[in-house]
């Protein structure tokens, strides 16, 4: 029995070697045709809004960069699913060439010494650099120390889309205020619609970019809480106001579906008139004419507005990360200005209302027609008096999953303002 | 060596060998890990117990242990009796019973998350169906927000998956097909009323097959993930919460794998525990 045992125990630990002399073998960056292999997960798939811009940019690279560079895609179903690999990826520093940076990702590719600082990169392409990522992209993704570890090329300018019909039928115009925001929600209330399309599902999206505007809106220290990187609490005066005021539109102003409703609830009941204001960026725009989403003619009946008191929600997320090690670093460069490129916001802003970076890029006269609200919205940021970012950006992932697990309890009052804070602050707590 | 032997060996070295790399590799990298701070990029550190003195002392764990702990005993208990009277009222084979275990299977034949989606959906407030057929028959305004309700959260919860019984029924109808008819005319003829039939005869010898299927229910409480996240998210606060959406959430998005993997020792002892309780209750090793 002891011969038995011995062998067995050889023949296992022969084994798992083995495993993991296969796992340890690094992919090597070339293919049969000696071309640099890059590999590139994305998420743009299926139904997501950006699939057509992806397909349109894997066709261009594919062509333009044929016998020197191949793509090696891996499509990932969610953007969860991609954000929880990559997380794995992190740990184990095997990142892909290029990474999209946000929840996170950006801090733990540079934390795992993975992001490529792309400082001399830009500088040895001042067109790139000044045109097409522009300096207000630019400075929003550089580090204290001056090093740029990635590029976005698209920006958020967000206020929120509201019905005008109901508008009209309730006696009402898009509020100057936030007074008259709440005198807004109480005519459209008696008008009998709900006036806010709310959700506290996923990451509380269109809840927390009115939250946004609510608390940028609180003078200079709002405004800096909403443009500061993961802040040191949430036990400010103005997050604590602020959210005494989204309890009042969770409490009187919503569908009752919202708590705990997904993106998809929230936006299905501004597309099916259930409900009248929806806070949203451009790419949106595109599902009001969808007459597969809503009734033909929506598009006629919505309109744009700026928060109370002329204030946007404005964003550039972290975008591109290049991972690559220094052999492929050159190629992974090729890849990341790709999918920055010109032709690439043109994409993104035709077919997703992606509002582009590039300083010299003119919204084409089809778009001008097509999207009338686009222009709106490039428009609204010289008449701007005060915006802030998105939480999703200066908030841990953990602390954007407390505000949708504490705002039921917010919303039926068993949680005050205040102690919500609190959870916040614990749940930023736990991210460290 | 004897050339059995040899066999027996060459016949379970794929089987020891997909375990050994797979879970019991596993295992040992979480019970280790469990020890020190580990969080994703950063270097690990031993930190003694530091890790289960953080998790007892958090209301988060205590709320999703609790409900853990509730939900094994009513899986193994409530779900257990719903499946074994489906299959002692099927078993009797009248004109409902194919049709019935058709229907009654249809929820394990669908993907936990397309199930999560659907009682999201039947759950819903403005258009699920359990609000409307509600308002129908009785009370007019009556609207909850199932799943986003402090009260109810818990209870619809609960719903998608304790009437489900249907592997228990399986197992249950599998095992009462085995028993010779000759027992059941024997008590027949001794003037046995159906009810004492079911009481006394088939549900003794239903023991091992009620002992396997309580297994099966109690740890199925131990990979419940999904259906959670498509439902209520573990909310409203952690009113729902349980191990495994702790654990995926503490390595996922706080990035701390050192504590999840202790909440994963403890998820794995649970699992143990209840296994060996169940196995005691039931007697699984002695014949009837």
């Amino acid at each position: 029995m002891k011969r038995i045992l011995v062998m067995v125990s050889i023949l296992l630990i022969l084994g798992v070697a083995a495993g993991f002399v296969s796992c340890s073998k690094k992919q090597v960056g070339q293919a049969s045709d000696g071309s640099v292999v890059l590999n590139y997960p994305h998420y743009a798939v299926g139904t997501h809004l950006g699939r057509t811009t992806f397909e349109a940019f894997y066709k261009r690279f594919t062509e333009k960069y044929n016998g020197k560079i191949t793509l090696k895609i891996e499509e990932l179903p969610s953007d969860t699913v991609y954000n929880d690999k990559m997380k794995v990826l992190a740990a184990s520093k095997e990142l892909p060439d290029v990474v999209d940076g946000k929840n996170g990702l950006k801090a733990l590719a540079i934390q795992n010494g993975q992001a490529v600082n792309l400082k001399p990169f830009l500088d040895q392409d001042p067109d790139f650099r000044d045109k097409v990522i522009g300096p207000a992209a630019l400075a929003a993704n550089t580090e204290p120390d001056g090093k740029i570890y990635s590029v976005v090329s698209g920006s958020q300018i967000i206020g929120y889309y509201y019905n005008k019909e109901m508008f009209q039928k309730a006696g009402i115009q898009p509020a100057r205020t936030w007074d008259e925001w709440f005198s807004n929600c109480d005519k459209l209330k008696a008008s009998g619609v709900a006036p806010l399309a709310l959700m506290t599902g996923e990451n509380s999206w269109t809840t927390n970019l009115i939250l946004s505007a609510m608390v940028s809106s609180r003078g200079s220290a709002g405004q800096a809480f909403m443009n500061t990187k993961y802040p040191k609490t949430y036990q400010t005066p103005e997050v604590i106001a602020a959210l005494g005021d989204i309890q009042r539109c969770l409490q009187k102003y919503t569908t009752p579906d919202a708590l705990g409703a997904l993106y998809a609830n929230a936006a299905n009941n501004f597309l099916m008139e259930q409900a009248a204001i929806i806070a949203n960026g451009p790419w949106m725009i595109g599902d009001f004419s969808n007459l597969e989403k809503t009734a033909p003619g929506f598009d006629k009946r919505v309109g744009w507005s700026m928060f109370p008191g002329d204030g946007l929600v404005t964003s550039y997320p972290e975008g591109q990360v290049l991972c690559s090690p220094p052999d492929r670093v050159e190629a992974g460069w090729i890849l990341l200005k790709e999918l920055c490129s010109r032709e690439y916001q043109l994409d993104a802003l035709r077919l997703q209302g992606g509002l582009p970076t590039a300083v010299d890029l003119e919204i084409p006269e089809d778009v001008r027609q097509s999207m009338p609200l686009v222009v709106e919205h490039a428009n609204s940021v010289s008449q701007m008096k005060y915006h802030g970012d998105t939480f999703d950006v200066v908030s841990y992932a953990s602390v954007v999953d407390a505000f949708g697990r504490y705002y039921p309890e917010l919303a039926a009052g068993t949680l005050t303002p205040a102690a919500m804070a609190v959870r916040l602050d614990q749940a930023a707590a736990a991210a460290n | 060596m004897t050339i059995k032997k040899r066999w027996i060996v060459i016949f379970l070295f794929p089987g020891i060998l997909l375990f050994s790399f797979v879970y019991l590799a596993s295992i040992v990298n979480v019970f280790g890990t469990s020890f020190t701070t580990w969080r994703i990029t950063q270097a690990i550190s031993f930190n003694g117990v530091g890790n289960y003195f953080t998790l007892f002392v958090s209301d988060k764990f205590q709320k999703a242990l609790g409900n853990s702990l509730i939900w094994i005993i009513l899986q193994s208990t409530v779900h257990v009796a719903i499946g074994i009277v489906f299959a002692l009222i099927t078993s009797r084979k009248k004109w409902y019973s194919t049709f019935s275990k058709t229907v009654f299977m249809l929820p394990n034949i669908l993907s936990s998350a397309a199930l999560g989606m659907l009682f999201y959906n039947v759950f819903n407030p403005m258009y699920g169906p359990v609000n409307k057929i509600i308002q129908f028959f009785g009370n007019k305004n009556f609207n909850v927000n199932w799943y986003a309700n402090a009260d109810t959260a818990f209870f619809a919860v609960t719903m998608t998956w304790l009437p489900f019984a249907a592997i228990i029924a399986i197992l249950a109808a599998a095992e009462l097909a085995a028993i010779s008819d000759d027992i059941f005319e024997a008590a027949v003829i001794d003037g046995a009323s159906e009810f004492q039939i079911n009481w006394r005869i088939k549900l003794p010898l239903l023991k091992n097959a009620i002992g396997t299927g309580t297994i099966l229910a109690a740890t199925s409480m131990l990979q419940k993930m999904d259906i959670l996240i498509m439902t209520s998210n573990g909310g409203p606060g952690n009113q729902t919460m349980n191990l495994p959406l702790l654990i995926y959430l503490t390595a996922m998005q706080d990035n701390n794998f050192g504590l999840a993997n202790a909440c994963g020792v403890i998820l794995i002892l649970i699992g143990l525990a209840s296994i060996g309780i169940i196995n005691k209750i039931y007697r699984m090793n002695e014949t009837v």
